[in-house]
């Protein structure tokens, strides 16, 4: 188990992370979400007394990381993949870990089969590719067999069988009873493999949640809507002050329930040819709940097909969310 | 990456121990190509140093027979520079401390290899891995510290015996016949060793205050060769220069290791080693002070 209490860390006047409380249980997969810079590698290095808390602490099973007996049997970390000395082959960078502990070739052989990396072991790490020396820490994580496991953006720069292996693997390891806490930001790969989510923005905790709760908070009340008589069916709308917007050239994005927005076209005689309730994914959510949090906002793009449709449009009497707000 | 199955460890449990931080550190030391050149590289030097200082005590050997016939004949003495002009006794033991004369270039490259052992760490982030395995970093330090006083000390009296031997054929017969392994030098050697030890110590103190190979070699080499030089030409300014001129590492470094040194000398052996331990401790400490107390960024 992994408990932060009122964690802040401070560089100089820039507060990295602010206050922050959580706890990652066994037997779970927690996903930790963030935008760049929202301080969960930060936090992650806190865990593993990389970095001292400028305020509060950091727990692994209610003990501090450098007062650990045996702190490779207590948290596997993977918190950056190229934390490795590139003149060294890369089973001599795991047997020195290994000697720390005691801990006998013979599995440091075993985690390297584990990761595919047997072919690659003995080259020098200068060598290897992002996504090997992700596969080399992902072992090197695995050495001690231990109860926690930190995983800090695992699948960066794996292929696509590896992000499936990284997947069973969290999900074997919490169903041994172990905690794990990974952060990506991939988001859809994210929703597969958590059980549980902790967001993260600007160094404050937005949300600690299970998945499902996390998904519930999504706007899951809007059905998209196709139909040939577009007009007709937006007048009828409005008239029962339901919002929408256009969508496309044919397609209404409507705020109300799929079965009343058929039950509205039967009554007024509009024939619909999709009806599609908007089931939010994880990315929705996400994206609402950490669009004021960015710490790196990225410049927004308008195609000049989109703002001339939209004018084209503005007179017609189904642009009723704009009508409305005049 | 096929494989979902985990082989679990034996739960026999693994303890984070000194000893096996100690194992890691030397480990890591030996598995870098790097420090297998640039071992061969101060012996090679070193002997080289020997070999050619060989040719030249033979000079000083004739000129000091050639003044002491001179003064025997009670003519006037030959014309030569005072600081090329030695006695027979003095070029004796000259020849017994020559295992040691490449000692200021070896101990220069062995204080670079102490700098990158720590500060590469840094520049690579092997340093993560390494504080993630050993939170306890005082024991990573201490064992970098001892993997390196244990090596570096072996370099050195290796280096000087080389040297002392691969010279003796090169020496004037007149000189190695009368020259035998005894006391004075077998502490040269010793005194050799320690003085390695002590740079890899002042080597591994600047990375680790500094975290940066480049900033660590220039500040060794700042104090070692820099110094000495700076003080040489501004010694003719002010005393306090002139008085602090040999307590310089090479200075002391030379003191320490010569054989015969006058009765009178204002710092003897044991003195010039006691000061220089001084020189390597300071930066040692400031050191481990930043390696265990800051964060380890970089």
């Amino acid at each position: 188990m992994l408990e932060v209490r009122n964690l802040i860390k401070k560089y100089g006047d820039k507060t990295a992370v602010n206050d922050i409380t959580f706890t990652v249980p066994d037997g779970r997969v927690t996903g930790f979400l963030g935008p760049n810079g929202a301080g969960k590698s930060t936090t992650m290095r806190m865990l593993v007394g990389l970095e001292k808390p400028t305020n509060g602490t950091a727990l692994v099973d209610g003990q501090k990381y450098r007062s650990l007996v045996s702190p490779l049997t207590s948290v596997g970390a993977l918190l950056d993949a190229k934390a490795m000395h590139p003149g060294r082959s890369g089973r001599a960078h795991l047997r020195s870990l290994a000697l720390t502990h005691g801990i006998p070739t013979r599995r440091v052989d075993e985690v390297i089969e584990l990761t595919g990396l047997t072919t690659a072991a003995r080259k020098k790490v200068r060598g290897f590719s992002l996504g090997m020396g992700q596969r080399m820490g992902i072992a090197a994580s695995l050495l001690g067999d231990p109860q926690n496991i930190i995983l800090d953006e695992p699948v960066n720069g794996l292929d696509p069988e590896g992000v499936i292996w990284v997947r069973n693997l969290a999900r074997h390891l919490a169903s041994q009873g172990k905690c794990v806490l990974i952060s990506s930001h991939l988001m859809s790969e994210m929703s597969q493999t958590a059980d549980e989510l902790i967001v993260i923005g600007r160094g404050k905790i937005l949300a600690n949640s299970s998945m499902s709760d996390f998904l519930a908070l999504a706007d899951n009340s809007r059905s998209l809507v196709r139909t040939d008589q577009r007009e007709v069916f937006a007048e009828t709308l409005t008239a029962r002050s339901i919002t929408f917007e256009p969508v496309d050239t044919d397609g209404l994005l409507v705020q109300a329930p799929s079965r009343d927005i058929a039950r509205l076209g039967v009554d007024a005689g509009v024939l619909l040819h999709e009806l599609t309730p908007q089931i939010a994914t994880l990315e929705d959510v996400y994206m609402n709940m950490t669009r004021n949090e960015v710490e790196y906002q990225s410049g927004t793009f308008t195609t000049p097909a989109d703002s001339g449709a939209a004018e084209a449009d503005a007179p017609s009497p189904w642009a009723g969310k704009e009508a409305k707000e005049q | 990456m096929t494989s979902t199955t985990l082989p679990t460890a034996p739960t026999r449990s693994y303890k984070l121990s000194f000893f096996g931080t100690l194992r890691s550190e030397f480990l890591k030391f030996r598995t870098l190509a790097t420090n297998w050149v640039m071992l061969l590289l101060t012996i090679a030097i070193m002997i080289g140093m020997s070999a050619a200082y060989a040719t030249a005590l033979n000079r000083f050997y004739q000129r000091a027979l050639e003044t002491q016939a001179a003064l025997e004949a009670g003519g006037p003495s030959p014309q030569v520079r005072p600081e090329y002009s030695f006695t027979v006794d003095q070029v004796l033991d000259m020849a017994r401390s020559i295992g040691g004369v490449g000692m200021m270039f070896g101990s220069m490259l062995i204080a670079s290899i102490a700098v990158v052992f720590i500060g590469a760490e840094y520049a690579t982030r092997q340093i993560h891995s390494t504080m993630t395995a050993v939170p306890r970093r005082s024991s990573i330090y201490i064992s970098k510290l001892l993997v390196l006083s244990v090596w570096s000390f072996l370099v050195g009296v290796i280096s000087a015996v080389a040297g002392y031997f691969v010279a003796q054929p090169i020496l004037d017969p007149g000189i190695s016949e009368q020259l035998s392994v005894g006391t004075p030098t077998v502490l040269n050697w010793l005194g050799v060793g320690l003085y390695c030890l002590l740079m890899s110590w002042m080597g591994l103190g600047f990375g680790a205050i500094l975290r940066n190979n480049a900033g660590g070699i220039v500040m060794v080499v700042v104090l070692m060769f820099i110094s000495t030089i700076v003080f040489g030409l501004l010694a003719e300014t002010a005393n306090w220069v002139a008085d602090f001129q040999p307590y310089l590492p090479i200075n002391l470094g030379e003191t320490m290791t010569t054989v015969g040194l006058p009765e009178d000398t204002d710092i003897n052996n044991l003195e010039a080693g006691i000061w220089l331990g001084v020189w390597a401790l300071v930066p040692a400490l400031l050191g481990w002070f930043r390696f265990t107390f800051t964060d380890a960024k970089g």
